[in-house]
């Protein structure tokens, strides 16, 4: 691997649903400008087109009125067909006459107005009170006149607009549709990939069955194979592992069975024995009991590993299970208490093995930290917390972690240990906790010494 | 309640388990009689019946369980199975088979001393010490030793009968399996449930029309057993 971590980047699924969206966005913009932009060239030509055609016949009606000798100018104004959307202007001799009332010299622009007057045809765009027009000027030199024909393009406008809405929509859609694309198209490409994690999740958490399904797609069937294949050597492995270590035990405990009962034998007769004898035997019986502890440990902790979830779990009452070991063992002394509702500190769990937990810590606090000092329980909404706290130096930042693995030793242990622990002990906690989905840990202890929390999930109701 | 040791009968083919278990066990005073194997063990039942049984599951030739279930066409003495593993399935099976209970290896003496005393524990005495106790049609005579079902006798285990003495006791209440292992195997908080639920078991078999469908000694769920009243 190349060193340093890779900078974090956006994730595989949203980057193809934001190239798909991107993609769509711009494609489909694009298509709807240049629709909108060639129609409304068209749309806007067309009625310049038609404007100037009928203002070209208006006027050239209105010229033949005209030329005539005093013509009746607003008789002009009413002979012409213009339709309601466009008003007609008359300049003649100065004075204007228009056909609305709304719309008369003013509304004309005055450059226009000077440009037809002075012989030109003159086509304009304009806006009068919002309202887009087409003004058309056609100078009538012979009646010494000239004709103005304003057109209301507000259809036009509205025509535009409800274009610019119906493709706004369409892009929008597209885009989403893109967008959606994107996604599901990344997450098909992706599903491999999240099946591996899934599974690789799974085994992680102690669960060696875990394999991928078969897949007919021959990109991802290689994936498949040698994750497979991966996990049934894994599996394999670590099935040999345990199973070795579990035969080694059990084949141990018919010997340790035939020293323990022999052993008891001579304890009967210890007082008949000469000193020397009598150290001897109780070496050997300290001895054989360490050496029993040692491998009870060894297959409790090869069947943890075989076995990470709890098979046929309970309700504990975990202030119980606390009064009843300090009760029942050497540990009696030791002050407990528990804050909270007791009724409510109940765990679902394996009673045994929260029992060797809690004594587990018990024992460690009495051959590393001179005894616990000690324990609390508390019931907390989602979880039932055990403390156990001791009379040790504490243990340093350093291997806060590291004493919860197996055969590790701290270094204040590391003398005593040899004589008295197991090493798996604390390894032993962390199993059992971890089989109820609990976590250990250890810190400071307010009164000083370490303190050991366990934390378990409280059982719902 | 003091029982007297009486005899042993230890089933084992480790040499090194055998010797020692009679040493042991004869320094708590047991007359201890040895079998190497099942058959030789079937043989001394027959010819000099002991008060309790330890006998292994790992034999040579005849099983442990085989060797418990032969030796239980004829006798109702309690049997206690020595389980290499413990966690295993071996100990229902030793159970079904017709053990009362079982002890794991390496044990120690007192431990195994203990677990032999309770087997031939005398029954609890009820408070008025009845003749007999009636739950049902089903009549218990704690002095004789006898069990009716439907005025049918019925022939029960030492240990079968102790657990159907208890529940007989209060007909109708309903017991834990704590509450049983204690009162009946004299277990503490550490006791094995599965002993509880292997009895129950046998004892369906025997006092049940059809044991998958228990009318007399029912379940309840999350809670333990009762005998129906």
């Amino acid at each position: 691997m190349i060193a340093g971590r890779a900078r974090p980047r956006l994730g595989l699924t949203l980057r193809i649903t934001l190239a798909f969206t991107l993609g769509a966005l711009l494609v489909s913009s694009a298509v709807a400008l240049s629709a909108y932009l060639f129609t409304l060239r068209f749309q806007v030509q067309q009625q310049e087109r038609i404007t100037l055609r009928q203002t070209y016949l208006n006027a050239a009606q209105a010229r033949a009125r005209l030329i005539q000798p005093d013509p009746d100018v607003p008789g002009v104004l009413d002979t012409l067909t213009t339709g309601s959307a466009a008003t007609t202007v008359i300049y003649r001799g100065g004075r204007w006459y228009a056909s609305s009332l709304t719309i008369s010299r003013d509304a004309l622009p005055l450059q226009m107005r000077q440009q037809v007057i002075a012989g030109s045809v003159v086509r304009s765009w304009s806006r009068i009170d919002r309202a887009p027009k087409i003004i058309v000027g056609v100078p009538l030199p012979a009646a010494n006149a000239a004709y103005f024909q304003v057109f209301d393009e507000s259809s036009l406008q509205q025509t535009l607009s409800l274009l610019r809405t119906i493709l706004v929509a369409a892009a929008s859609a597209t885009t989403a549709a893109g967008a959606a694309l994107g996604w599901w198209l990344s997450r098909r490409l992706t599903a491999p990939l999240r099946a591996v994690d899934d599974a690789a999740r799974r085994i992680a958490a102690g669960n060696l069955q875990a394999e991928l399904p078969a897949e007919s797609d021959r990109d991802v069937a290689n994936l498949v194979d040698s994750f497979n294949t991966m996990v049934r050597t894994l599996r394999a492995r670590i099935e040999r592992d345990t199973r070795f270590a579990a035969d080694v035990s059990h084949e141990l405990r018919s010997p340790l069975t035939t020293l323990a009962t022999s052993l008891g034998v001579l304890q009967a007769r210890r007082d008949e024995m000469p000193d020397r004898a009598r150290d001897a035997l109780d070496l050997l019986t300290t001895e054989l009991a360490r050496f029993e502890r040692l491998v009870e440990d060894l297959l409790e902790i090869s069947r943890a590993d075989t076995q990470a979830r709890l098979v046929d779990p309970e309700p504990v009452n975990v202030g119980q299970l606390v009064e009843n070991l300090l009760q029942t063992s050497e540990y009696a002394g030791i002050p407990s208490r528990v804050e909270g509702d007791c009724d409510q500190a109940v765990v679902l769990g394996d009673k045994r093995r929260l029992h060797q937990a809690l004594r587990n810590l018990l024992d460690n606090a009495a051959t590393y930290a001179g005894g616990a000092t000690a324990v609390i329980v508390t019931t907390g909404r989602e979880a039932v917390t055990i403390h156990v706290d001791d009379a040790g130096p504490g243990v340093p930042q350093a291997e806060r972690e590291r004493i919860f693995d197996r055969f590790s030793r701290g270094r204040q242990g590391s003398r005593r240990a040899s004589q008295r622990g197991t090493g798996l002990g604390l390894a032993l906690v962390t199993e059992h906790v971890r089989a109820h989905g609990g976590s250990v840990h250890v810190e400071d202890a307010p009164s000083g010494g370490a303190r050991f929390t366990v934390q378990l999930p409280r059982r719902r109701r | 309640m003091v029982v007297m040791p009486g005899s042993v009968l230890v089933v084992d083919d480790d040499d090194g388990i055998r010797t020692s278990l009679r040493l042991a066990l004869e320094d708590h005073g047991y007359k201890v009689l040895e079998a190497p194997d099942g058959e030789t063990a079937l043989d001394r039942m027959r010819t000099e019946p002991p008060d309790v049984v330890v006998l292994d599951l790992m034999l040579p030739g005849m099983d442990g369980f085989e060797c418990c279930r032969q030796m239980r066409r004829s006798s109702d003495v309690p049997v206690l199975i020595i389980s290499a593993r413990g966690d295993s399935h071996d100990v229902v099976a030793g159970l079904e088979a017709g053990a009362d209970d079982y002890i794991r290896k390496p044990f120690d003496i007192p431990e195994l001393a203990a677990r032999l005393r309770a087997l031939r524990r005398r029954l609890r005495s009820v408070s008025d010490k009845p003749d007999e106790l009636v739950a049902g049609d089903i009549v218990v005579h704690p002095d004789r030793g006898e069990v009716t079902v439907a005025g049918r006798p019925v022939h029960l285990t030492k240990t079968e009968f102790h657990l159907l003495y208890e529940l007989a006791s209060s007909p109708g209440r309903v017991f834990s399996r704590d509450m049983l292992l204690q009162r009946v195997w004299d277990y503490g908080y550490f006791g094995d449930a599965r002993i509880v639920d292997v009895h129950i078991r046998r004892l369906r078999a025997k006092i049940e029309q059809d044991s998958s469908k228990p009318q007399r000694l029912i379940t309840v769920r999350g809670f333990g057993y009762k005998l129906e009243p």
